[in-house]
């Protein structure tokens, strides 16, 4: 009895202060339902960022979040890793993560941005900020872009919480109007 | 005695799963996602690692990059190339323009070079905390500092010709000697996915004998 009126206290208290802090899931600045009914593979691309690594970090963890996630009929893939070899790599141009696509030979191309403020002392939070973008190949149009944000003491942690706020209503689309 | 009533189970239950992450540690995960493409894999080509943010990280890279290919080759099941003989390959053949992102062309330049699995890494924090630390003696006060350096590592293994993914890892260490046993230890954590399903699948004889030079 005292553990399902803690729980429900503990439901009500969580509800209470997202609410109070606006902490839902954030809405997507670009959402193209009917392109998305065509995204059957999509290649993972290195997102860009203002620091060394944060990019390819972000865009990792992204791929591994997709694939936890197991989208009905949509096969992932990490982008071809050549690119690795130019000295000073820098990453592509967002307008061209499409033509990349292409090359790969996928249905859409994801990329985006990711910021990362490392925690100032040991017992800080590191905060992360991913912009998601995916490309649809045949078009070449912005087919999906949302922003998350995310504190967490541990670094992989809120890389995940923030790549995971950002895909969640792309994964709540595939998930309603695909059937496995 | 009494029988444990809800609020005592509760707080049993708390305070177990505090012990467990406490002695646990949350230092690695991974995944292997396929354990056939692992198995069969006798020759690995570990791409440059990306260095890390802060101010020591962006050198860190080629650190990375040679320390997975000793641990890779310490663990005696594969041959492992390092980036050099790929980046002439790829630079001879496509210049490194938008070719890079052809898929055909990483599964020819895999095939070429014999490679089963591609290796790709970021070092995802590379940083030192200070603490400043006092303390009173007998003939006055004494005050000196304590660093810890601390290593994340995250790694991949990639099917080179489709680029399917085959094993994540991610590992993080911490060391008061310095960043080279810190990033030693995230490695080994990263890889520990890998290296216990080696030691849980050993080589077949005939691959053993002919699989490494």
């Amino acid at each position: 009895m005292i553990v399902r009126v803690a729980k429900g206290m503990l439901l009500v208290l969580v509800t209470a202060v997202c609410g109070a802090a606006g902490c839902g899931p954030p809405e997507p600045t670009q959402f193209d339902e009917s392109a998305m009914a065509d995204i059957h593979s999509l290649a993972v691309l290195p997102m860009a960022s203002s620091s060394e690594g944060t990019g390819a970090f972000a865009s990792g963890v992204t791929l591994v979040h997709l694939m936890k996630a197991d989208l009905p009929g949509l096969t992932v893939t990490e982008a071809p890793a050549l690119w690795r070899l130019s000295r000073g790599a820098t990453v592509m141009a967002l307008t061209s993560a499409a033509d990349a696509g292409r090359r790969i030979g996928v249905d859409a191309a994801l990329t985006g941005t990711a910021v990362y403020v490392p925690p100032p002392n040991e017992d800080a939070d590191a905060t992360a900020t991913v912009t998601v973008q995916i490309f649809s190949v045949g078009s070449g149009q912005l087919t999906y872009e949302n922003t998350g944000t995310a504190k967490d003491r541990n670094i992989p942690n809120a890389f995940t919480k923030a790549i995971a706020q950002s895909l969640i209503a792309f994964e709540d689309h595939l998930r309603k109007t695909r059937k496995q | 005695m009494q029988p444990p009533t809800g609020a005592n189970r509760l707080v049993t239950l708390v305070v177990a799963a505090a012990v467990i992450v406490l002695v646990g540690g949350c230092d690695a995960q991974w995944q292997l996602y396929d354990a056939a493409a692992l198995g069969s894999a006798r020759k690995l080509l570990v791409m440059p690692a990306v260095g890390a943010p802060g101010s020591d990280g962006p050198r860190v890279g080629p650190v990375q990059t040679g320390l997975l290919i000793t641990v890779l080759d310490q663990t005696g099941r594969f041959t492992v190339e390092g980036p050099c003989q790929s980046r002439q390959k790829t630079i001879a053949e496509a210049g490194m323009g938008q070719a890079v992102w052809d898929q055909a062309f990483q599964a020819d330049l895999a095939d070429q070079l014999d490679v089963d699995l591609l290796v790709v890494s970021e070092v995802f924090d590379f940083r030192a905390t200070t603490q400043y630390k006092s303390a009173w003696y007998y003939v006055g006060e004494s005050n000196w500092t304590e660093s810890t350096y601390c290593a994340g590592v995250s790694l991949r293994l990639i099917s080179p010709a489709d680029g399917r993914l085959v094993y994540f890892g991610m590992g993080e260490g911490a060391s008061q000697l310095g960043y080279g046993p810190a990033l030693l230890d995230a490695t080994r954590a990263a890889l520990i996915g890998v290296t216990d399903y080696l030691a849980a699948n050993p080589a077949p004889q005939a691959h053993a004998e002919g699989g490494r030079p």
